[in-house]
């Protein structure tokens, strides 16, 4: 199978559903067919072919182009295939997503593989809000699967996250891994004040300081932990930037926490 | 046939179904993993009375292994692999876990799944963490010293053990340099353990006994001291007697190993005293494969 290009011809007016546009959605359509899929836009449903200048290419992957904020929930529930988006865009990218694979060549909006319960999301800028958490209806956040994030992240990342591996390159805002339940949060840039608020279980490994550490986590010491060569082995084959920062580290400080609930969650502070 | 004037005898050992494993253990440098793996293959030399053969493989350098520090490969052996399972939860329980700054993990990534920290883990008392990374999930145990990692599962795959050959020499001392031999360039091949002490066994059996208790009992047809009691299968000039006794994955891992030891037990040769190899076997009777000592050096 070919895969196809989106290019985006101009702004849509509201914003739009695009999770229907998925390699299950649209695989072995004719172009046409493609450009005939219907959206909803505000009260009104327009064709796919009204937005995006839409043809085929030899790459087998779905490629968004010129992609902008109003337009959300592209891959969201995805099970196979690949997709590309160069852009910026809007939220729940991957959300509920159990296979596959997401680039993100730029930014995207909030609620980023939230819920996800497999495959693999990459963006090479920021991500907003919840990214890794859980949907506002939803009392779990990510399942399974890997998200990597190139720069920074919002705030509550991996919000009830209950296993997976998300991986942020930058900073995370305020609250990351509030309310774990399991799983792991690799943090290479700074965390904000509320790290691992609420979590009962699960990692999330620092490379640097917290800014502020809750009241409720203890520190436990520093040692050299076999699993973490475990975890950072599995990192080199997924995000080489992560691997790279951390590859050096012999030990690290283990604070858990949070002991106002269960406490059996963890923060590995690279050791200075 | 005849390697350096030693005799090679027109015979076969006789092999038989196992399920086997294998483990890697790592610690913070060699010397500890090599505790941990002594401990552990202890008192594995025969299913006889051991419950399992194991033994220590090779040493794997820090790049062979999952967590990057030194380790060594262990290879168990079992008739079944529910008593494998028993094993090893034994073994890693009493020699692995107790052994500080140690890890273990499957050696294997085909094969039906085995427990290996599966139940292990009970030992953290509830502060044991879980951690799943990609499709493997691993166990963090609180320990003394830090943490005992261990992955979930270890994977039982169908083996072979009870191949053999035998060395007869002019006296003890040429034997056993022989056996010693043999065993250094035994110990090179992959997949294969001897589970015998330091490879070799002097003991070598015979199904049943006088004694209605015993499963087996001494091989008198080769016992050089009963020759002229017995119907011998030694020459006269025939002093000593030992069997190198070699379990493996596969069957072409067991012919590299047989084909190894008999040339180096031969590189002595006959006017050092080395008069023959021979191989044991009951007829055909007891197990399916038969390593044909003439077709393997050929």
């Amino acid at each position: 199978m070919t895969g196809l290009s989106l290019r985006l011809v101009e702004e849509p007016a509201f914003d739009l559903d695009l999770s229907t546009v998925s390699p299950a959605g649209v695989g072995g359509k004719s172009i046409d067919a493609v450009r005939r899929t219907r959206l909803a836009q505000g009260k009104r449903r327009i064709a796919l072919g009204d937005l995006f200048e839409i043809h085929s290419i030899p790459d087998d992957v779905l490629e968004f182009h010129d992609v902008t904020k109003k337009l959300h929930r592209i891959g969201s529930g995805m099970d196979h295939g690949r997709i590309r988006i160069k852009g910026t865009a809007g939220h729940e990218i991957g959300a509920r997503m159990s296979g596959g694979e997401i680039q993100v060549l730029g930014n995207c909006g909030d609620y980023l593989g939230s819920g996800m319960r497999g495959g693999t999301i990459e963006v090479s800028g920021n991500s907003g809000d919840f990214t890794g958490g859980a949907l506002p209806h939803a009392a779990l956040g990510m399942r399974d699967g890997v998200i990597c994030i190139g720069k920074s992240v919002g705030m509550r990342a991996g919000e009830r996250m209950r296993r997976g591996l998300l991986i942020v390159n930058g900073d995370a805002d305020s609250y990351c891994g509030s309310n774990m339940i399991a799983g792991t949060i690799v943090l290479t840039g700074h965390a904000a004040p509320g790290i691992g608020v609420g979590m009962r279980r699960g990692t999330i490994m620092l490379k640097h300081e917290p800014t502020k550490m809750l009241a409720t986590f203890n520190e436990c010491g520093t040692f050299p932990l076999a699993f973490s060569a475990l975890l950072l082995d599995h990192i080199r084959n997924i995000n080489r930037k992560a691997y790279t920062r951390l590859r050096s580290v012999q030990a690290f400080r283990r604070i858990a926490g949070d002991i106002a609930c269960n406490g059996q969650g963890e923060l590995l502070v690279a050791a200075q | 046939m005849k390697i350096n004037g030693v005799s090679i005898e027109n015979t076969f050992a006789e092999a038989f179904p196992m399920k086997a494993t294998r483990i890697i253990i790592t610690a913070a440098n060699d010397t500890w993993a090599d505790h941990a793996g002594r401990a552990m293959t202890g008192f594995a030399t025969s299913v006889i009375a051991c419950g399992c053969e194991a033994g220590i493989e090779r040493v794997l350098k820090p790049n062979e292994t999952p967590d990057g520090r030194p380790g060594i490969s262990v290879l168990m052996f079992s008739m079944s692999t529910k008593e494998l399972g028993k094993q090893i939860q034994n073994r890693v329980g009493q020699c692995v876990l107790t052994c500080p700054t140690t890890a273990c993990y499957s050696g294997l990534d085909d094969g039906d799944p085995i427990a290996l920290g599966k139940n292990l883990r009970y030992f953290g008392d509830g502060y044991q963490i879980s951690k799943k990374l990609g499709n493997t999930r691993f166990w963090r145990v609180p320990v003394m010293d830090g943490e005992f990692v261990c992955e979930e599962d270890a994977r039982v795959i169908k083996a072979i053990g009870g191949g053999n050959f035998i060395i007869l020499a002019e006296t003890q001392e040429q034997a056993l340099a022989a056996s010693e031999r043999a065993i250094t360039a035994m110990r090179r091949v992959p997949n294969v353990i001897m589970p015998f002490p330091g490879g070799v066994v002097r003991s070598g059996s015979k199904v049943g006994s006088k004694y209605k208790a015993l499963p087996a009992s001494t091989n008198d047809l080769f016992c050089p001291t009963l020759k002229g009691l017995v119907d011998s299968k030694l020459r006269s000039d025939v002093g000593a007697v030992l069997e190198i006794v070699i379990d493996g994955l596969d069957a072409a891992s067991i012919i590299r190993a047989t084909a190894a030891g008999v040339r180096a037990a031969c590189v002595a040769g006959q006017k050092r005293g080395i008069i023959g190899i021979s191989a044991g076997n009951y007829g055909g009777n007891l197990g399916p494969y038969h390593f044909k000592l003439r077709e393997i050096l050929r």
